[in-house]
């Protein structure tokens, strides 16, 4: 993710991170991918045009085949990255049995997913059609072992071979002394021979003929315990140190051969790099074409070249406030909107839904600038280089609220000849009115100058009008009077807000004052109503 | 004495130890030894285990241990599993020869579980964990049948040595409750055979006077005696599975001397316990004397000296 295009607070405000965690990914690689998740910029409009197309067929393709999907999905969540594995054969480190295996492995789910993207619906993806390395698979796949297990068999090395051999055959003879021994026990009436030695309790029968018997001699003792161990033949001896010495000789060997196989995995590395991208990529298209398939996600059109539109969504919906209101049993009425290069101010009540509108423009823009459907009826875009969405946060780094707020629109600001989304929510609002309206108008009229395309919310009035700006309204409470809030109103009820607000915008075409909706709103809210009258008072006066 | 016959029927068994140096990996080994005939063996660790006696694997066993464990090299590596371990992924394997070998496996429960179940799917018969120090969770039944605790003697005097014992058993062997709540994630009061959930920083004084049995989630510690002190005693406490009772052997005889009960949802029985009569510090007592006197105070639960035999 490019902090150029999108900075720290903007990801924050439009919850870009809490939509990314709704793409479930099923693989480290996959996971990889989503967090270096890059945005297509301007000039790169042909291929974000390709990313989206990739993504619709995609989609499309998994909604039909689901049996494909629980496979390419099984597949994708066995990948582990190999990266540092395939880095250290390549500057000719000896790989472990264990990173032998992981890449046998990994070579063998390759071929699945190479199977299973052979599909003819699919020959469209087939430049992220994983290529493997068939040759390396049948180099790991010596001897008479299972496609998906790994050992250094001894075909690997006749040396190996011969060592395992002779060591098999010691070990058996000694297996036969061992017998030997046991049957000795047993014929003393003693069956406990475990771990290499017999315990007797001091003073027994068994233990005083256990002490004069020739296999036999103490090991230890304790106080109340005799430990004894077997006395092997000076040959059974001999075979016991051979046998150290063949582990010795053996490790030796191992080694050589785990060498070998390093080099011949260095020889493809740069391949399998090269499949772990693909991968990697393919298991981030499935994840989003499948959050995707359960938003209903529509591809946006993208614009190209020189235009008036810079936006236009038709009935948007913000993913992650719309899954938390349909918890709550509640719906997201969705939104709709046209920007032009320059700049608008948005108007409306409180808890009208403005700051939903930029944010939803917001998350919106950002996911089609990376290659994902759009939760909305329609959806047009001339690609921009950054967005940026101002409100009036928290204290920070030393700085007042508006201090940090004001902060923040600098390092936009600064970035003006880009092509930039600025999305400023009540701007100053923690001013004084006088001063914060001209902060409003003079960035308003600053940005409307250049190539980007803002839209400021505000109460301030006549805002737009001095300005000369585009206009738009939320319907909010337009349509209800003070007097009819006060008869609905039984006690606080915000679901009474969620019925009566319209979430509709209006383009306002002739100068109009800005909402003056908030005792409303305070009255729904349960402020008590003399307070409301007192108000409305002094609001005469003013 | 064989070990085998008392686990028939039962497809995972962990060993838990009263401490450091109770003989876990040693009965671990003769359960190997035993069933390696007839039995098609998974073996792993809840922890580092075995680093006084190391674990005797027989050939063809399954093992699942961290990756980055010597012994893989002796093994035809099957399986890489999710577990992590400061020691890298636990793979599992299938041993070529006969090993011996200190292993490191999942350190978490529910990695435990997976890599048990994943054993079985693999084709084992008998799942056998072993348990580090005096871990007792690996006794969970959602990771075993059935456990066997091996008792050591690395407690400051003998008579407390007796008393730690035979309180970890009834601990551990706490009757399972009848009536079980709707989670496991809040603290519940049974009232009138529906279960209440409450806050215990703020019990409504008429669960105090009405509650007939409670719930109480997670780990029940020394201090989490003070925070039921208010209820009446004799009050059934049902914990989610026994070895969720941290008590010292006081705490625990000073809740039964007041009458207080505790079940829980589920267990796992105790097939046997398996005694080592010598401290990893080279102190022992008369093992004939500990196995008599251990044997009768659990009767009439299985109790075995490996060592003799007896």
């Amino acid at each position: 993710m490019s902090d150029l295009f999108l900075d720290r607070d903007t990801r924050e405000r439009v919850e870009w991170d809490y939509l990314l965690s709704l793409l479930e990914v099923r693989s480290p690689l996959g996971l990889q991918y989503k967090n270096r998740l890059k945005p297509y910029l301007p000039g790169e409009e042909k291929e974000l045009k390709e990313e989206l197309r990739r993504s619709q067929k995609f989609s499309q393709f998994i909604s039909q085949n689901r049996d494909w999907l629980h496979q390419l999905s099984s597949n994708l969540q066995e990948l582990k990255d190999l990266r540092n594995s395939l880095k250290k054969a390549k500057e000719g480190g000896r790989l472990s049995v264990t990173e032998l295996f992981e890449i046998k492995r990994f070579l063998f789910i390759l071929e699945n997913l190479k199977g299973l993207m052979r599909n003819r619906e699919l020959s469209w993806l087939a430049r992220f059609r994983p290529k493997g390395a068939p040759a390396l698979f049948r180099i790991l796949n010596k001897g008479n072992q299972s496609p998906q297990s790994f050992y250094l068999v001894d075909e690997y090395s006749p040396q190996l071979k011969k060592l395992r051999c002779e060591k098999l055959e010691l070990r058996s003879k000694l297996e036969q002394e061992k017998s030997r021994i046991v049957e000795e026990l047993r014929k003393m009436g003693l069956e406990h021979f475990h771990e290499g030695e017999i315990t007797l309790q001091k003073e027994t029968p068994e233990a005083s003929k256990i002490l004069s018997h020739p296999f036999f001699y103490l090991k230890s003792e304790n106080l109340h315990s005799l430990i004894f161990a077997p006395r092997l033949s000076s040959e059974a001896l001999k075979w016991s140190g051979r046998i150290k010495e063949i582990e010795v000789e053996e490790a030796k060997r191992e080694k050589e051969v785990c060498q070998v196989l390093s080099r011949k995995v260095a020889n493809f590395a740069e391949s399998l790099e090269q499949d772990t991208e693909r991968v990697a990529y393919l298991d981030f298209l499935l994840a989003k074409s499948e959050a995707a398939l359960n938003y209903e996600g529509i591809m946006p059109q993208i614009l190209k070249g020189e235009g008036k539109t810079s936006v236009s969504m038709s009935n948007g919906v913000h993913l992650p406030l719309a899954l938390r209101l349909k918890e709550k049993g509640y719906r997201f009425h969705p939104l709709s909107i046209r920007l032009k290069e320059g700049a608008a101010l948005l108007t409306g009540a409180n808890m009208s839904g403005k700051t939903v509108l930029l944010k939803t423009v917001g998350l919106n823009v950002c996911l089609a600038q990376h290659g994902m459907l759009v939760p909305a009826k329609s959806f047009k875009l001339r690609p921009f280089d950054f967005v940026f969405f101002s409100t009036r946060g928290k204290e920070q780094d030393g700085l007042s609220a508006f201090g940090a707020e004001i902060s923040g629109l600098k390092r936009a600001l600064s970035l003006s000849k880009k092509r930039g989304l600025f999305l400023v929510d009540e701007l100053a609002r923690g001013t004084n009115p006088k001063e914060g309206f001209a902060i409003n108008a003079a960035i308003l009229k600053f940005l409307s100058d250049t190539k980007s395309t803002s839209l400021f919310t505000s109460h301030f009035d006549g805002l737009a009008r001095v300005c000369r700006v585009e206009h738009w309204q939320m319907a909010g409470l337009g349509n209800i009077s003070l007097d009819q809030v006060k008869l609905l109103v039984k006690g606080t009820s915000e679901d009474l807000i969620l019925t009566l607000m319209e979430y509709r915008l209006e383009k306002v075409k002739k100068e109009q004052a800005v909402p003056h909706d908030a005792l409303k709103i305070a009255l729904l809210l349960g402020l008590d109503e003399v307070v409301i009258e007192l108000a409305e008072t002094f609001l005469k006066k003013v | 004495m064989r070990i085998l016959p008392l686990l028939k029927g039962y497809r995972a068994v962990s060993v838990v130890g009263t401490g450091k140096g109770s003989g876990k990996t040693t009965t671990c080994n003769y359960i190997l030894a035993e069933a390696q005939k007839d039995r098609r063996l998974g073996i792993t660790s809840f922890g580092l285990g075995g680093t006084q006696t190391p674990l005797e694997i027989p050939q063809n066993s399954l093992i699942a241990l961290a990756k980055n464990c010597e012994i893989t090299k002796k093994l035809e590596l099957l399986d890489e599993t999710d577990a992590g371990t400061p020691w890298g992924s636990v793979v599992i394997g299938r041993a070529k020869e006969d090993i011996q070998a200190i292993i490191t496996g999942p350190l978490c429960l529910s990695d435990l579980k997976k890599i048990k179940d994943r054993l079985l799917s693999l084709g084992c018969d008998l799942v056998v964990i072993d348990s580090v120090l005096d871990k007792k969770s690996s006794s969970s039944s959602r990771v075993c049948d059935c456990f066997i605790l091996s008792a050591g003697i690395d407690f400051s005097d003998r008579d407390s040595m007796y008393e730690e014992i035979q309180s970890q058993v009834e601990v551990l062997s706490i009757p399972v409750a009848t009536s079980l709540p709707p989670s496991f994630d809040k603290h519940y009061a049974k009232v009138q055979e529906k279960w209440i959930p409450f806050d215990i920083k703020d019990i409504p004084a008429n669960l105090l006077l009405e509650a007939e049995e409670i719930f109480w989630p997670g780990a029940f510690v020394g201090g989490s005696v003070n925070l039921i002190a208010g209820w009446k005693t004799s009050l059934p406490v049902i914990v989610e599975e026994p070895w969720q009772l941290f008590l010292s052997t006081s705490a625990w005889r000073n809740l039964k001397r007041d009458g207080w009960i505790f079940k829980s949802c589920f267990h796992s029985p105790i097939a046997l316990v398996t005694l080592n009569p010598c401290s990893s510090s080279g102190f022992s007592i008369n093992p004939r004397e500990f196995l008599i006197r251990t044997s009768e105070m659990l009767e009439p639960l299985k109790v075995i000296n490996l060592k003799l035999n007896e």
